[in-house]
């Protein structure tokens, strides 16, 4: 039975995959709240603390769900909505998906504060983590 | 100034009725360049209205129905996507065919040659395209994810392109629009303004030269009347001239006057002659050519009235009915002028000297005295004496002498003379 409890952890562990924000060398932030990673995401600002952010989608669709669901409080449907209403109006477009792997890519451009977020424990060597408060 | 000498001179040249057409004509003349001007500048409005009316609003419909019509299609990608109904996309087509239409009239219309047209034409073209691929690939997957974002960043980057390019055609045309729009305020400013230029010129030139007129016709009416007001007031000489100003008709008729005047005149100085004659005649006695009696009461008036002194002499012929009675009356009239004509040569020109009636003749003779008056007595009875009367042989006269005086009638004086008679 207790072999049984901690397999169902697991998996829900697994399915419900636990995320964190990080930023780009250059980010002058330390912290981040839940509405401002959501107006970020969302792409209605793209500066903080007179920072120009630019955000980056994680490419993993799973991570992208949990991301969703967890900051930007909508379903997939609502953001897809969203985007596509955006998009064909030329207002904006998405933020772009990219691999946790590929992050270290955006290290070239210093004048910008890149963020993202990711799996726990999968930080790209060079980025560090933000701390995200209510 | 030649040109100006030689209107002047054309001017002065011109007859009275010319001058007198001139200003009406040159109104006319005016007025024909008045209209000409307003008709070129309202003609030119009337363009611009046709062009903003047929050609520049419909267009500026077009324009602003094209911007309506791209969001429309956004919307109908978004609703495609959605419901991944074909309806949409079919919708979508619909509008853009007439956004295309649209553009492809505003294009062509060369008139305007409007430069965004073409561009927005493309434009259009390559986000519809874009547009529809994305949405067909959105309609196949339920992800966002699905879609690249390179294309996607085309497709936003194309559809603002599209917007700004229908924004920049709308401005164009509206940019028409407007400048059409100032032209014809431009150009009915200049009717208005130009309008009232020249009506002011029209006028001002017109008053000028109606004034100018007026000043040379005044001129000559005012010295022909005053030459015609000193003819009329030198009654006797009727000759004097009209001045001639002009070869035209104030000159003819100053000519035809002063034809009339000069015709006038002669026919007045022949009867003024006549008249002197017959005057003269009625003074004189038909016989001996001395005044008559009808003179001499006159002379004698003349003498009371202004209270002159005289003295006269009466001369009586003797014995003159015999000579009538016995050598006729031809005798007796041929010694009546030979006495006559005694007394014409012992008088002064002063004296005037009459026939009275029948044989009695008179002498009066102003400012005398007694004694003078006795000389020429004396004289003239010598002379008579001396005078041979041919048949009628020697005659003798008898002399009355009397002298005037002050508030003393004449008839009285006349009387005394005769009481005198010796």
């Amino acid at each position: 039975m207790k072999l049984l409890i901690a397999l169902l952890i697991i998996t829900l562990s697994i399915l419900n995959a636990n995320i964190t924000m990080i930023g780009s060398p250059t980010c002058k932030i330390d912290n981040i709240s839940s509405k401002e990673i959501k107006y970020l995401f969302t792409l209605k600002t793209n500066t903080l603390n007179t920072q120009k952010i630019v955000v980056i989608d994680n490419a993993d669709k799973t991570i992208y769900k949990e991301f969703v669901k967890k900051y930007i409080k909508k379903s997939l449907k609502k953001m897809k909505v969203y985007w596509i209403r955006m998009i064909f109006t030329g207002i904006k477009q998405p933020p772009r998906k990219v691999n946790f792997e590929d992050l270290e890519d955006f290290n070239k451009d210093t004048d910008s504060c890149y963020l993202s977020y990711i799996e726990v424990g999968k930080k790209p060597k060079s980025w560090k983590l933000i701390d995200v408060t209510p | 100034m030649s040109l100006l000498k030689n209107i002047f001179h054309s001017f002065q040249k011109a007859s009275f009725l010319q001058r007198t057409l001139l200003p009406p004509s040159l109104a006319m003349l005016l007025a024909i360049i008045f209209m000409t001007i307003i008709f070129i500048q309202t003609s030119r409005v009337a363009n611009s209205t046709t062009l903003l009316q047929y050609s520049l609003i419909p267009i500026l419909e077009k324009s602003a129905k094209n911007q309506a019509l791209l969001q429309r299609i956004s919307e109908k990608f978004t609703f495609a996507t959605l419901s991944s109904e074909m309806e949409f996309m079919e919708n979508a087509d619909e509008y853009s065919k007439t956004i295309k239409d649209n553009l492809l009239f505003i294009r062509n219309d060369k008139s305007l040659n409007i430069q965004h047209a073409q561009k927005a034409l493309n434009e259009f073209d390559l986000y519809f395209k874009q547009a529809r691929a994305i949405t067909t690939t959105l309609m196949q997957s339920e992800e966002i994810m699905a879609l690249n974002h390179h294309e996607v960043n085309k497709l936003v980057h194309s559809y603002n392109q599209v917007s700004l390019t229908f924004d920049s055609l709308h401005k164009e045309i509206q940019s028409l629009i407007k400048n059409h729009t100032d032209k014809i305020e431009y150009r009915m400013n200049t009717i208005l303004i130009d309008g009232s230029i020249i009506a002011i010129i029209l006028f001002t030139f017109l008053f000028i030269i109606s004034y100018l007129i007026y000043l040379n016709f005044q001129k000559r009416f005012v010295n022909l009347i005053k030459d015609i007001n000193n003819i009329s007031d030198n009654k006797n000489n009727l000759i004097l001239a009209l001045q001639k100003f002009s070869n035209d008709e104030f000159g003819i008729l100053s000519n035809k006057l002063n034809s009339i005047f000069q015709s006038f005149g002669e026919h007045y100085d022949k009867l003024s002659v006549e008249k002197s004659k017959i005057e003269e005649m009625a003074k004189r006695d038909q016989l001996t050519n001395l005044y008559n009696r009808h003179h001499l009461d006159s002379v004698f008036n003349d003498l009371d009235n202004k209270k002159i002194l005289y003295g006269i002499i009466m001369l009586d012929i003797d014995y003159f009915k015999l000579v009538n009675d016995n050598y006729g009356h031809q005798v007796g009239d041929q010694v009546l002028i030979k006495i006559a004509n005694t007394l014409e040569i012992c008088t002064r020109d002063s004296d005037i000297t009459g026939r009275w009636g029948g044989e009695e003749f008179l002498i009066i003779v102003p400012q005398t005295t007694i004694e003078n008056l006795h000389q020429i007595a004396e004289k003239t009875r010598r002379k008579i004496e001396e005078l041979d009367f041919d048949v009628a042989g020697k005659l003798s006269a008898s002399f009355g002498i009397t002298l005037s005086q002050t508030d003393v009638a004449s008839h009285i004086v006349i009387k005394q003379a005769d009481d005198a008679l010796y």
